[in-house]
């Protein structure tokens, strides 16, 4: 009976966790979406690392911070809000980018993954918590006036939540951005922000579709965070 | 005939309890977490409205009766402050809507509002809306009110789990021993049975307050919150009833004994799943009979199996098992259709895949029990087959508790709507609702031209009809040209509902397209 109990327990402890219950940067890393996981399309496509020392002037997101808005901070809105969000207690994953090899494609996705370890899964919630709270208070609209030339326009944001069978939470976020200089695209790019255990998991995916067309960043990225999280599991 | 070895028969039934303790363990480790079963239908002010002076209350309209617990409702500034208000009420007697008072002189900018609340069914929901006075705040709160520790889900879980051994063991073991001539000494299994289920209840009860309000283990006026709401009220009772049970089978009185037993199964029937959801008037006998029949049919086989039982017990409890084995496959094959509303939720949702694992399970043990009862007929040896029905049927209780710390497949299951009409100048209008249910929805409308490309006029708004005639304003944002979308639209209850969707073509002209939108 005892030696029962006790092997009910251990199951317990082995078999009641979804996954791992914390990751290293190691693990984050190993777990990226490659190139190589696009199928046909892996031949257009190449990975790099991001440099950990570069900096956007146009769009400043400290690496220790996560963009919950995008360019809120140069927008002309009626509600302000903050852009970025930055969790306490956050060590940068570095990010790692899967992009077309041409620089001139503007159509292929690009996928820019990157994450946020924390001590405790308990930081870690909390971190989250404070992300999702402000990505869903993210204005739908808004207009970016200032600035260089690529960023300007309108911003259309919307945002859903996202739960995975094996306890990933998050947000996912659609952004559609369309400059007055282009009449013919538009940029078409997701944002997911993910949490479990230690980690808050983020990626981008970017291109342009021309107007008329519909989105399928969204789709996109859902898709490669399957793959990440698959990973991780 | 082959006689079982005394000693060894004497330990089948613990091995038994052990195979049952077993069995709730790893199936509450692998249990879904349980869902939000009330769902949010309405909030007054609106999320994220902006009112030009602060109102004196808030209120928060749920699809079914909440109990509302010390800090259920509560108001927090913009700085993520908690401000001091008076506890929530219910809404002149409507269980399903809670009144916070605001406390007065409330300066202009944004509020939020958290709620915590426990469901008809036991189960906690929770959330969070904010709306403005004036105009809304810089400031960002985080708006995620508390959650319950996975430490006292688990052990909920579990204690819910031996809380049904514990029913079984006592119900089926008075049942062999007043119904069916069974040895005088089986009363200890009575014994034993009631002595499981009232301690799985006194910790029931102690949890029950950590566990709907997320709160700590060690504050005592979580009891006496707990001590109030329905579902304490049953468990009280459930104490009580447990203590006459026993009275009454040892003395023995038969009849009064079976209503005490009719009103043990209550006790879970009128504070769990039964009593949500769609046609509570039968759900909630059928889940009783249900529960009845399993107590009778489990625990009568784990008392049978206690000593060498005299064949002519067995051959009266052969015809009792099948009685208790129609029972449960009507009952069951209704409360499945009930909790879960269509086939295609049964692969897709945690409960339906425990629901699937269930009937495989019970498949197996009737084939066991027809082996039983062709060996009963002809006289061999039972002992193989008896132990495997009840071991199987012990495996099965474990899978039932699970199962009623899930979220029912009916409230998990998201089938999004999606539904095409005819829109302008030979196009299409698209429009997808998700998950389609009583609650927060996320609506997406594409208009689509003939060539398939998606058009973008200068101005596109929408209502919302509702089967009674309500109109309700749904507010639609751009997700990308030509793409709209609603993500906080609340259809506050189910039935036809009917998109309106006003598509202004140029500064004069304006076209007006109906979708139908089935809300489940």
């Amino acid at each position: 009976m005892k030696r029962l109990l006790v092997l009910c327990v251990l199951a317990l402890v082995g078999c009641g966790a979804d996954g791992p219950s914390s990751y290293t940067a190691k693990d984050v890393k190993a777990a990226y979406y490659k190139a190589s996981d696009a199928g046909d399309a892996a031949s257009v496509l190449e990975n790099y690392w991001v440099d950990d020392e570069y900096h956007s002037h146009a769009n400043y997101v400290p690496r220790e911070a996560l963009e919950v808005c995008p360019l809120m901070q140069r927008a002309n809105a009626p509600v302000r809000v903050e852009n970025i969000i930055k969790p306490k207690a956050a060590e940068p994953v570095s990010e790692f980018v899967v992009g077309p090899v041409d620089e001139t494609d503007i159509r292929t996705p690009s996928v820019t993954q990157g994450a946020l370890l924390f001590g405790t899964s308990a930081i870690a919630t909390d971190g989250m918590k404070a992300v999702g709270a402000a990505m869903s208070k993210c204005p739908p609209s808004y207009e970016v006036r200032g600035g260089p030339s690529p960023i300007l326009g309108t911003y259309a944001v919307s945002a859903r939540p996202l739960e995975t069978d094996d306890g990933w939470t998050g947000v996912l976020q659609q952004i559609a951005h369309t400059n007055p200089n282009d009449d013919v695209y538009y940029e078409d790019a997701a944002h997911i922000v993910v949490q479990r255990a230690n980690v808050i998991l983020y990626l981008d995916v970017t291109h342009r579709k021309i107007i008329g067309e519909r989105s399928d960043a969204p789709a996109h990225a859902e898709a490669v965070l399957r793959t990440v999280l698959k990973r991780l599991a | 005939m082959t006689r079982a070895d005394p000693a060894r028969a004497r330990l089948a039934p613990t091995r038994l309890v052990a195979a049952a303790l077993a069995a709730l363990l790893a199936l509450l480790a692998l249990a879904p977490a349980a869902g939000a079963h009330a769902t949010i239908v309405r909030t007054t002010p609106s999320d994220r409205a902006v009112v030009g002076s602060a109102p004196r209350t808030v209120q928060i309209r749920w699809s079914e009766a909440v109990d509302l617990g010390p800090d259920s409702v509560r108001l927090l500034d913009a700085t993520g402050e908690e401000l001091d208000t008076p506890k929530a009420t219910h809404a002149g007697g409507d269980a399903a809507t809670a009144v916070l008072r605001l406390p007065a002189g409330l300066k202009d900018g944004t509020y939020v509002v958290t709620w915590r609340v426990t469901s008809a069914d036991s189960h906690p929901v929770a959330g969070a809306f904010s709306f403005s006075i004036g105009e809304p705040s810089a400031v960002v709160v985080s708006t995620e009110p508390g959650a319950t520790s996975p430490a006292v889900k688990v052990a909920d879980g579990i204690a819910r789990g031996v809380a049904f051994l514990g029913f079984a063991l006592a119900i089926g073991g008075a049942a062999v021993l007043l119904l069916l001539g069974g040895e005088r000494r089986g009363v200890r299994w009575v014994w034993r049975g009631a002595a499981l289920l009232a301690g799985a209840t006194v910790v029931l009860l102690l949890l029950q307050g950590p566990y709907a309000t997320g709160g700590s283990l060690l504050d005592p006026s979580l009891l006496w919150f707990s001590l109030k709401t329905r579902f304490g009220e049953a468990l009280v009772a459930r104490l009580l009833l447990t203590a006459g049970f026993v009275v009454l089978v040892t003395r023995p009185q038969v009849t009064a004994a079976s209503v005490c037993a009719v009103g043990l199964t209550l006790t879970w029937t009128l504070a769990d799943h039964s009593r949500t959801g769609v046609q509570p008037w039968l759900g909630v006998p059928a889940a009783s009979l249900h529960l009845l029949a399993m107590g009778l049919w489990l625990g009568g086989l784990v008392a049978l199996l206690a000593r060498d039982t005299p064949r002519p017990v067995l051959a009266r409890f052969s015809p009792l098992a099948l009685g208790c084995f129609a029972v449960l496959g009507v009952t069951g094959v209704y409360l499945a259709w009930r909790q879960s509303g269509t086939p295609a939720a049964l692969p897709a949702t945690g409960f339906g895949r425990l629901l699937l694992v269930k009937t495989g399970l019970v498949l197996v043990i009737v084939a066991f029990a027809a082996l039983t009862r062709r060996a009963l007929a002809r006289a061999g040896d039972l002992r193989r087959t008896v132990l495997a029905e009840a071991a199987l049927g012990l495996v099965v209780l474990g899978v039932t508790s699970a199962l009623v710390n899930a979220a029912p497949a009916r409230v998990a299951y998201v089938d999004p709507v999606d539904v095409t009409v005819p829109g302008l100048d030979g196009g299409k209008v698209q429009v997808r609702v998700t998950p389609a249910k009583q609650g927060q929805n996320v609506a997406d409308l594409y208009l689509v031209s003939p060539t398939g490309r998606l058009t973008i006029p200068p101005e596109v708004t929408a209502r919302l009809r509702g089967p009674d005639g309500d109109s309700l304003p749904v507010e639609l944002g751009s997700a990308e040209p030509g793409h709209y979308v609603a993500t906080a639209l609340t259809i506050p209850e189910p039935g036809d509902w009917t998109l309106r969707i006003n598509v202004r073509t140029s500064e004069i002209d304006e076209r007006t397209i109906d979708v139908p939108v089935r809300i489940r």
